[in-house]
């Protein structure tokens, strides 16, 4: 893994401003830091924050993520910071993908003393949203509507 | 989060075509869709792939997905969103480590009613993949050694 002296990232540049490709065309060692979102109350997501990790620091209350309209590539994660509940709602019913449920409506962490280091990554392929439980641990329930 | 009037996004980019580095090398704020393939049938996955999300989107049984050759840094999405079972396989046996097993041959989610929703995240080394399972807490991930 290169490091050249005058950079701290491993990744190789383009004129040091840039990521540069490989001989295949692919971002090789990609460094790259995350766009974080504080939301502290319901939000509906854009489709141009794709990308990004949603937290709810210092929510009062519960907090709903809507998603935008579906579209191939759209990615999100959401994850519960406070111990009050956290959903993610498909922007149409029935076309998110989610645990025994091909086409779920929302997802959600509604337990009581199960809120608090759980999250979803959620992506599109244009015709359903796909969601991915983060378990802050293994007997966190998730809630599917 | 600066975000300049003309753009969509919140990444700042380098001669309008391209992510731009921050001064520590890094894409900061990083913007990014991800690849999304669905496949229907066993597919040998390719390492040009690397970063896609595989569903198995429009299957009618059991997906098999047989990794590449190990190569450092290779990383792929496995998400089932089928009824039938989604399974991820090395290319040779014993190149994965996944839920208490250091040399397992394949992962998969084969249980009735455990099986939608799952999802595998497997990164490798050059020499051995890592299984990150997504998982509701009910679901059950079949290790074969």
């Amino acid at each position: 893994m290169p490091k050249p002296s005058n950079r701290q990232t491993y990744m190789k540049t383009y004129m040091g401003k840039a990521p540069g490709l490989n001989s295949n065309d692919i971002i090789d060692n990609i460094a790259f830091k995350l766009n974080i979102v504080n939301k502290t109350a319901d939000y509906t997501v854009l489709a141009s924050e794709t990308g990004t990790w949603f937290t709810n620091v210092e929510a009062t209350g519960g907090v709903n993520y809507t998603l935008p309209a579906k579209a191939d590539g759209l990615i999100y994660w959401f994850f519960n910071c406070v111990d009050f509940e956290l959903m993610v709602t498909a922007e149409t019913a029935n076309t998110i993908a989610a645990h025994n449920d091909a086409a779920g409506s929302t997802v959600a962490f509604t337990e009581a003393s199960e809120h608090i280091g759980n999250g979803f990554m959620v992506f599109s392929d244009g015709t359903l949203w796909y969601s991915a439980p983060l378990l802050g641990a293994h007997t966190a329930t998730m809630a599917v509507t | 989060m600066p975000k300049v009037s003309t753009r969509q996004s919140h990444m700042e980019v380098f001669l309008g075509k391209m992510p731009a580095v921050d001064g520590n090398h890094y894409i900061d704020d990083m913007a990014f869709k991800v690849n999304v393939l669905a496949k229907t049938a066993d597919y040998t996955v390719k390492a040009s792939e690397s970063g896609t999300f595989f569903t198995d989107y429009g299957a009618a049984g059991t997906v098999d997905f047989t990794l590449p050759a190990a190569a450092d840094g290779l990383n792929y999405h496995f998400y089932s969103v089928a009824a039938g079972a989604l399974k991820v396989i090395g290319a040779a046996a014993d190149l994965m480590v996944a839920f208490n097993d250091v040399d397992a041959n394949d992962v998969s989610f084969a249980t009735e009613a455990e099986i939608i929703g799952a999802a595998f995240y497997v990164v490798c080394d050059g020499d051995q993949w890592y299984v990150f399972p997504y998982l509701e807490e009910t679901v059950t991930v079949t290790v074969t050694t």
